[in-house]
């Protein structure tokens, strides 16, 4: 996948972790890398950069693991590019989806169609 | 996972990050990668959730060089501050990371200058002869967030000679550079900036900081008391009428050339090495930290108030 694609996603992701609750940084790179195929090498940068650009704040809790643990928390301003995101996001693959169905919803609908098409060509 | 770390630590060297950076990066790659091997990831996992260092370092870089160019403002956009030399007697500076510095002009006006960032959202302003500098967290009843590329980096040009009472600094990460100053009190409080002293004279100096190293040069106090934990200092040309209290736990103290009547120095793993530094009484407690003292002027002797270490040498 693009890189750009991937960092442009991978960062929606992480805000949407953090709208939900604050997490540390294991916690954020395990959930996410769960899901889609990423590690931490794609999103540490992308956590840092958010929190540099004030989208998150963070802050030290005890842990039962014996050294405190760094936590993330989105600010208004995270929160609101995180909309911001979100919106564009659901617009684009909105549109994304419009294109990709007019064959049809599933795979055999659009191999239907094809397979209609080629044959129609052959016998003309 | 060492090897990660470490190879981490030399390629963001190679990305010329800064010192400061490069620190945050590896402290929260400590505590993921324990975090993960608590998880029970077995090395082989491990690689594949930490990937490579090379490349991880090179995403981290790109970014500061992708960084909307916040750095000095268009000539047109510096501002100033001007303020009458006859209203000041002290200065208040009450920062976060902005880097500071103080010097002498030739002016009879104190001009503060805003090299970049944001200067509205800083209070700037002179009261009761308080020439004052401090961040505003919050604006009206809506809590505004502020944001790094609105830090100002501030410049404050002093009449020549002019004599203050009181310099006050508050800040966290400000590096701070003073040079030709005169107070009768001059308190700085730090956590991990770095400052920088030269030709500063003030009857008390206050000074404390977590991990900022300090540095002196030429300059003259009356009393000096000095709070570190893992900043170094160093001083170059010193003259102290009264006496010097020092306390520190694991920075190094280093100091040529200069003299006080008391030294009350306290460290616990914190070296001090005097050369040509004649302290007429000392007074020493450490644990394992050494000190020594190397003079060459013999007939000057050094009188020793108390000594107490567990494992440290003292050399007088």
């Amino acid at each position: 996948m693009n890189a750009q694609f991937k960092r442009g996603i991978v960062e929606l992701c992480v805000l949407t972790e953090l709208a939900s609750e604050d997490m540390y940084g294991y916690q954020i790179i395990n959930n996410i890398s769960q899901h889609l195929d990423v590690n931490e090498n794609t999103i540490y940068p992308i956590l840092r950069r958010l929190t540099k650009d004030g989208y998150f704040k963070t802050y030290l809790r005890e842990s039962s693991r014996g050294a405190p643990r760094k936590y993330y928390q989105i600010t208004e301003e995270g929160f609101e590019h995180y909309l911001h995101l979100r919106n564009q996001w659901d617009e684009f693959i909105g549109g994304v989806y419009d294109i990709l169905n007019k064959g049809g919803k599933k795979h055999e609908d659009v191999l239907r169609k094809f397979k209609n098409r080629t044959t129609k060509a052959k016998t003309q | 996972m060492k090897t990660f770390l470490e190879s981490l630590k030399t390629e963001l060297q190679k990305q010329k990050l800064n010192d400061q950076e490069i620190k945050e990066i590896i402290e929260d790659h400590e505590e993921m990668i324990e975090e993960a091997m608590n998880d029970g990831l077995n090395p082989e996992e491990l690689n594949i959730k930490f990937g490579n260092p090379e490349s991880l370092a090179k995403e981290l870089a790109e970014y500061k060089s992708n960084e909307p160019d916040q750095s000095d403002l268009p000539k047109d956009q510096i501002k100033e501050y001007l303020f009458n030399l006859d209203e000041i007697n002290k200065l208040n500076f009450k920062l976060l990371d902005e880097k500071i510095t103080i010097k002498k002009s030739s002016d009879t006006t104190y001009k503060v200058i805003c090299l970049k960032g944001n200067p509205n959202r800083y209070i700037i302003d002179v009261s009761n002869g308080e020439l004052c500098i401090k961040r505003i967290t919050k604006a009206g009843i809506k809590y505004r967030v502020f944001r790094p590329t609105d830090s100002c980096d501030f410049q404050l040009l002093i009449p020549n000679e002019h004599l203050l009472d009181s310099v006050m600094i508050q800040s966290k990460s400000s590096d701070i550079t003073i040079s030709h100053l005169n107070t009768d009190i001059l308190n700085i409080e730090g956590l991990s900036g770095d400052i920088d002293f030269e030709e500063v004279s003030a009857k008390n100096l206050h000074l404390k900081t977590i991990s900022g190293d300090v540095k002196m040069k030429r300059s003259i106090f009356d009393h000096i008391a000095m709070s570190l934990v893992s900043g170094n200092v160093n001083i170059d040309d010193i003259q102290i009428e009264g006496d010097v209290t020092i306390g520190t736990v694991s920075g190094d103290f280093s100091i040529n050339n200069g003299q006080c009547n008391t030294l009350n120095y306290s460290a616990v793993s914190g070296d001090f090495k005097g050369i040509e530094f004649y302290p007429e009484k000392v007074s020493i407690r450490l644990v394992s930290g050494d000190f020594i003292l190397e003079n060459r002027q013999k007939e000057k002797t050094i009188e020793v108030l108390s000594q107490q270490s567990l494992s440290g040498e003292i050399k007088l």
